[in-house]
């Protein structure tokens, strides 16, 4: 054990030490709630109500309706057990038209009503259950909240995330409001939340493991394929979708070896040539660094409160399960595909994040449960809700990709000398092998080299350039160096960039 | 698992291990014969002799209706002639006896007495003879339901035969005639048995000792009622009238063998700890907590059973190799006779058993553990539970020790064992009591030792080896390394190993080397018969269970608990596809919708659901019911509607790997009523359908009279051919209008009007309107 010296730490001491760095606590405060005393509150899924109310599923198939938690004392918190005995609710949202509440469950949708009035549900139909379940325990169903059409978009979990046994196991459907199902995108492996952007563009999250080096985020483009191709075979039964597409290689990063290809060091199949060989292929929009950003992505929550969340407006805030924390994705769109930046934002919830949303007035609300897989927070399960507290976090705001390098912009001035210096940045590039096998490393690194940093005229935003840059890399950029104007560093000095385009001049 | 604390290092099954010659089970099946822990018989005064002078007295045990100083027990029966007053009695009493005052009416007990009993009266006619026949010392006892006991004085002088001293009156003569002569006194010993199910009710007398009316049976439906000592205007006397249960069932009203001490043996040389065990059923969940526990052999066991659930509950130990579940299954095929035993089955293989507890009842069980090692199951006999509530008792003895033990010194500093072949002994010696130690005063650091001994092996098989040491530690078996935890290390972690030995002695080496700090080492093993013995004299905590309990924790149980509304519960259960919707209705009727096959999947009785696997980590998997009695009406997933011209035979077959439904069929969900009972919503072939449950009766209770109801109503027209399947047996009859439908150890009883029996189907045809079926368990 190391020991230390009281009076080496007294003769040692700098400024530092007497105005600590600032931490995340500081400008997003979280709030744990106490729960129902009768139940174990594993949060699955989460939607407003009227009335700054919440909807919230659990995993152990109950829907609970809360109020108060928006208020500022966490004591106000009231639950009310809408319904119970549903099938694991991965997905639940409130449908002002009707004025019913939607839950996704593992074979179905249903329609939640409570026609009597007595504040509990008495009507549970069916919208949509024309998806198989085999009975194996990981083909989940998680659902979104309704888009702009009306529609409700499910992700389908393979037949033990790793093929598909019944119909539909591996694709992404919407469901119309007269419960017809459209098959929307196959390639899904092992979903974990569904959200939309400010646009409202559909999103989903998929997990490490086969085809999957990593957690992505993923743009669910109708009639794309998300890259595992298990449940292709069922393409003859969505007519919609047009012909199946090509499968990719199974060995792909490392070459054929049954057709005598051994090719560690190349990349026959890496992602960015198989895009080329399979149209139908869209690469993941972010690679959500596994281990570094998280383990298991789950909710997708867009800040559309006009600032009432802090400076990242429209920008997307995405849980994981096993880190118990939140990080921050900024996207952009270049020729045509989704790309973007994902930075660490708070950390430290109670329990794994799995169900979230955001309220107009910035709350958000998050829950989950560490069951099945360990989660950092250390409780079972947790209700929580994070608020901005009015400071201004010093932050990379955005990073955007530019022919030769990125631009940088900052929540506030930098200090020009340190954010002007190449020797404050350092970049790592690397890739993950789009293959069969399960997850993988970081691989194909490239250390490319910062050739020149411009700080811009209002000392808000730094221009890159890098030399190579590469298509399908992760850019992992550090900015330890950069400082502000009270000398303080990052909030949080790295930034991941997932490079599936590069820009032209 | 529960551990015995106290550790004998000298296997206690040498001293114990001679096997008692096995007794047989006595009558009833519950105890062997001479049974040591059967219940003591009560101890009761016996009765006093009476002489001709002096009446004797009453046994300790008996209601004393007369003991000579008065008629408080009785109240007067006037007679159409008897003088005014009140009603008690006028007759006379002195000197012990009481004498009928003619006129007066006769007499009647105030109170009413159930059977069996024994009734106890003696009597005298004058001494003085006046009249004949039916005229001499005339009077009788009454027993309500039987002809009158005649007494008369019956000494030479004859009367019809029917009517004399001893007689049935009208019905039965005496047997002989035993009548002392006039003015001595007589006796009745009087035995009544009640009518019980099937038989009729019968009376014995017995007359100055010699029997004379035996087992006469009547037709009456009397269980219980007084008794009356009639006037027939002759001062007949009576004295020491007493009554008695006439069957004290001892095993049940005795006193437990633990406090019945018997005569003390020689005590053994070494006695065993007794080992005290609780085991509990589970709320709700047909479940003991916990399922296998060890003993010794022979060694004093004492059980405290407690009855935590809402059902009656026992626990009943069998010998090794029995099938718990069919013996409890078995006693099923006499219903009636299991029920009168309590439901503890009449098999010779049970040698110990509790009482039927009562919920939240217990009892504590106090025995010699056999001296046979073996696994001991354990069962609840209740009817339905066996299969879940089950458990062993494990009797298994310690083995044997080591012996020749010598150990080797070495000095030196290492991170990891040295190879002690290539080092020369500081120091070697025999290690007295056989046990793996370090007792070195002069060395705390830095050296190491090698310890050699022999091990007998019982029988040839694979033994298991336990090490740990503070800090590397390495056993060898026939110089063969078996288990190894090199390193610097404290000692707390066990490391296992196994090894196939012969019978036989063989070489133990085991190797340890100490770098700083703490000095501990442990070996021990286990063979298939017998149970982890240490080879050490130290021991870490926990080394009962070797190496961490392995990691097949089943999780506690998250039983649904039905209260005053239906519960549901969507999930993966088992028997009912993969949409299944459990309904569990008050009463303890629970059913399984299946949105699969828009039908009826499963019905059970008693508890719910345990939701503990779906609730727990993944929650992967078929959850079975909790309860017992589960019936699959038409076998798994299948729909109850089908268009076919041979109903008879073709029945859609679910095919559970595709995923694909049948076709025609549309879910649409289901609503609520005031009662939060579901009715479930579908429609086929263009009609709607609606299905809904009403439950009555209790379904905790085998004899409950658990009713399901279902109600289908449909709406819109139906094609040709359509048919609706009930059920679906290995065996359908009709019977007084309903339909008995067995499956295997399953039979239920359905009624449906216009129903029919097509092979082995229970069909009608579908047509619009309302059907009601209802479904009975029939055992």
């Amino acid at each position: 054990m190391t020991r230390f010296s009281l009076v080496a730490l007294l003769t040692v001491s700098s400024p530092w030490l007497w105005a600590a760095d600032p931490v995340e606590a500081d400008f997003y405060k979280i709030t744990t709630f106490e729960t129902p005393k009768e139940t174990a509150l594993e949060v699955g899924s989460m939607d407003l109500l009227p009335e700054g109310r919440l909807v919230m599923g659990t995993r152990r198939g109950e829907v609970w309706i809360v109020s108060g938690a928006a208020s500022s004392d966490p004591s106000q918190v009231r639950y009310q057990l809408f319904a119970s005995g549903l099938h694991e609710v991965l997905g639940i949202a409130y449908n002002p038209k009707d004025k019913a509440i939607y839950a996704t469950t593992r074979y179905e949708i249903t329609r939640l009503k409570d026609l009597d009035g007595d504040g509990r549900a008495d009507a549970f139909e069916n919208v949509s259950d024309e998806w198989g379940v085999s009975g194996d325990y990981h083909e989940y169903a998680l659902g979104s909240r309704f888009d702009r059409q009306g529609d409700l978009w499910v992700t389908l979990c393979l037949t033990g995330s790793f093929s598909s046994q019944v119909p539909f196991r591996g694709w992404a459907v919407r469901v119309k409001p007269d419960g017809t199902m459209v098959p929307t995108c196959s390639g899904i492996r092992s979903p974990g939340g569904m959200g939309f952007d400010a646009e409202g563009e559909v999103y989903y999250v998929d997990n490490q493991g086969p085809w999957h080096g990593s957690c992505t985020l993923q743009h669910l483009v109708p009639g794309s394929f998300q890259g595992h191709p298990g449940g292709n075979i069922w393409y003859d039964k969505a007519p919609n979708m047009g012909p199946r597409p090509i499968d990719p290689i199974p060995e792909a990063f490392k070459g054929n070896l049954k057709r005598g290809e051994s090719n560690p060091n190349g990349d026959p199949g890496r992602i960015v040539t198989e895009r080329k060989r399979i149209k139908e292929l869209l690469p993941p929009a972010i690679y959500m660094v596994h281990g570094k950003i998280g383990n298991s992505s789950t909710f997708i929550l867009c800040d559309e409160t006009q600032g009432k969340f802090g400076p990242f407006e429209k920008q997307l805030f995405i849980a994981d399960q096993s880190h118990s924390n939140i990080s921050r994705v900024f996207l952009e769109t270049i020729n045509g595909i989704k790309q973007g930046v994902v930075i660490p934002f708070r950390s430290g919830f109670a329990s794994g994040l799995i169900g979230g949303r955001m309220d107009e007035e910035g709350r958000l609300f998050a829950g989950g449960s560490d069951r099945g897989w360990g989660a950092r927070g250390g409780k079972p399960y947790c209700f929580e809700k994070l608020e901005w507290t009015g400071k201004l976090p010093f932050e990379i705001h955005e990073m955007r990709a530019k022919p030769d390098g990125f631009e940088i912009t900052f929540t506030e001035p930098v200090e020009a000398k340190t954010a002007g210096d190449a020797a404050s940045y350092s970049m790592r590039e690397f890739t993950y092998a789009y293959r069969e096998d399960y997850g993988g490393d970081e691989v194909q690194e490239v250390l490319p080299k910062i050739t020149q940093v411009q700080v811009g005229a209002d000392k808000k935003s730094v221009r890159l350039t890098i030399s190579p840059l590469t298509q399908g890399h992760v850019h992992e950029l550090h900015l330890d160096g950069v400082k502000n104007a009270q000398n303080q560093p990052l909030l949080h000095s790295v930034a991941y960039y997932t490079l599936n385009e590069i820009p032209a001049r | 698992m529960r551990r015995f604390l106290p550790l004998f290092l000298v296997p206690l099954s040498l001293t114990l291990a001679a096997d008692k010659k096995e007794q047989p089970l006595t009558p009833g099946g519950i105890y062997r014969a001479h049974d040591q822990q059967r219940p003591r018989p009560p101890v009761i005064t016996p009765p006093g002799w009476s002489t001709q002078e002096k009446a004797g007295t009453a046994p300790s045990d008996a209601i004393v209706l007369f003991d000579g100083k008065d008629l408080s027990q009785w109240k007067r029966e006037a007679r159409k002639h008897s003088p005014p007053g009140d009603d008690k009695p006028q007759w006379k009493v002195a000197d012990g006896y009481m004498e009928i005052v003619g006129k007066s009416g006769g007499i009647r007990t105030r109170k009413t007495f159930k059977g069996d009993y024994q009734l106890h009266i003696e009597w005298c006619t004058p001494a003085t003879v006046s009249g004949n026949g039916q005229g001499r010392g005339n009077s009788g006892v009454f027993i309500a339901g039987f002809p009158e006991i005649q007494v008369l004085d019956s000494y030479q002088n004859d009367t019809y035969p029917d009517g004399q001293a001893g007689g049935l009156y009208s019905n039965y003569p005496p047997m002989v005639n035993a009548s002392r002569k006039p003015g001595e006194w007589q006796s009745y010993d009087i035995f009544f048995e009640r009518p019980k199910n099937g038989s009729k009710s019968k009376l014995t007398v017995i007359h100055n000792g010699v029997v004379v009316q035996y087992q006469r049976e009547f037709e009456s439906s009397l269980q219980e009622g007084d008794l009356s000592l009639q006037d027939h205007l002759n001062p007949v006397r009576y004295r020491n009238i007493w009554l008695r249960p006439l069957r004290v069932d001892s095993d049940k009203v005795g006193t437990p063998a633990a406090a019945a001490k018997p005569v003390k043996a020689a005590t053994p040389a070494k006695a065993q700890p007794t080992a005290t065990i609780h085991i509990k059923t589970m709320t709700a969940q047909m479940k003991y907590d916990q399922n296998e526990f060890t003993v010794r052999p022979g060694q004093p066991v004492k059980i405290l059973f407690e009855n935590g659930d809402d059902l009656p509950h026992n626990i009943v130990f069998c010998e090794p190799g029995t099938d718990t579940a069919a013996m409890s299954m078995k006693q099923m095929e006499n219903a009636e006779a299991a029920l009168k035993r309590n439901w503890v089955p009449d098999d010779k293989r049970i040698w110990l058993h509790s009482k039927m507890l009562n919920p939240h009842q217990s009892e504590t069980l106090t025995f010699t553990a056999p001296e046979k090692p073996g696994d001991y199951p354990f069962v609840c006999t209740f009817p339905g539970h066996a299969l879940t509530m089950n458990g062993r008792l494990k009797v298994l003895p310690m083995g044997e020790g080591l012996q020749d033990l010598k150990f080797a010194l070495y000095l030196g500093n290492w991170q990891k064992l040295p190879d002690f072949a290539k080092l020369k002994p500081h120091r070697e010696g025999v290690i007295e009591d056989n046990r793996v130690q370090i007792k070195l005063d002069d060395y705390k650091n830095e050296f190491g030792v090698v310890f050699t001994g022999k091990l007998n092996a019982p029988r040839k098989g694979s033994y298991r080896f336990y090490i740990a040491g503070d800090d590397g530690v390495r056993l060898l078996i026939d110089g063969k390394k078996v288990v190894e935890y090199d390193g610097i290390h404290p000692a707390g972690d066990i490391k296992e190993g196994s090894t196939q030995l012969e019978a036989g002695p063989h070489e133990f080496r085991m190797e340890y080397f100490q770098g700083g700090g703490d000095i501990a080492i442990f070996a021990a093993w286990k063979g298939s018969n017998f149970d982890i013995t240490p080879l050490s004299t130290w021991m870490p905590k926990g080394w009962e269970k070797g190496p961490k309990a392995k990691q097949q924790k089943e999780f506690e149980p998250i039983p649904l608990v039905v209260k005053d509304e239906p519960v549901l519960y969507r999930n993966f259960i088992a028997g009912a596809g993969n949409r299944g919707i459990a309904v569990g209705y008050p009463g303890g009727i629970n059913i399984t919708w299946s949105a699969e096959s828009m039908n009826l999947a499963l019905v059970w009785r008693g508890a719910f659901m345990d939701a503990s696997r779906h609730w727990n980590s993944r929650g992967g998997g078929h959850q079975p019911p909790l309860g017992y009695d589960v019936f699959q009406p038409t076998g798994e997933v299948t729909p109850a509607l089908h268009i076919t011209e041979q109903p008879a035979s073709e029945w859609p077959v679910w095919d559970s790997k595709s995923g694909v439904r049948y076709p025609g069929f549309t879910w649409k969900g289901y609503t609520l009523d005031g009662k939060r009972s579901p009715t479930f919503r579908y429609a086929w072939q263009g009609a709607d359908i609606e299905e809904s449950f009403t439950a009555s009766g209790n379904g905790n209770l085998p004899e409950g009279k658990a009713t399901l109801t279902r109600t289908i109503k449909i709406q819109g027209s139906l094609p040709a051919h359509a048919w609706y399947r009930i059920a679906k047996a290995e065996k359908i009859e009709a019977q007084n209008g309903s339909f008995l439908c067995k499956s295997g150890p399953i039979a239920f009883r359905i009624q449906a009007e216009g129903a029919q029996i097509a092979g082995t189907q229970l069909v009608i045809p579908a047509k619009p309107g309302t059907l009601t079926l209802t479904y009975q368990w029939a055992q």
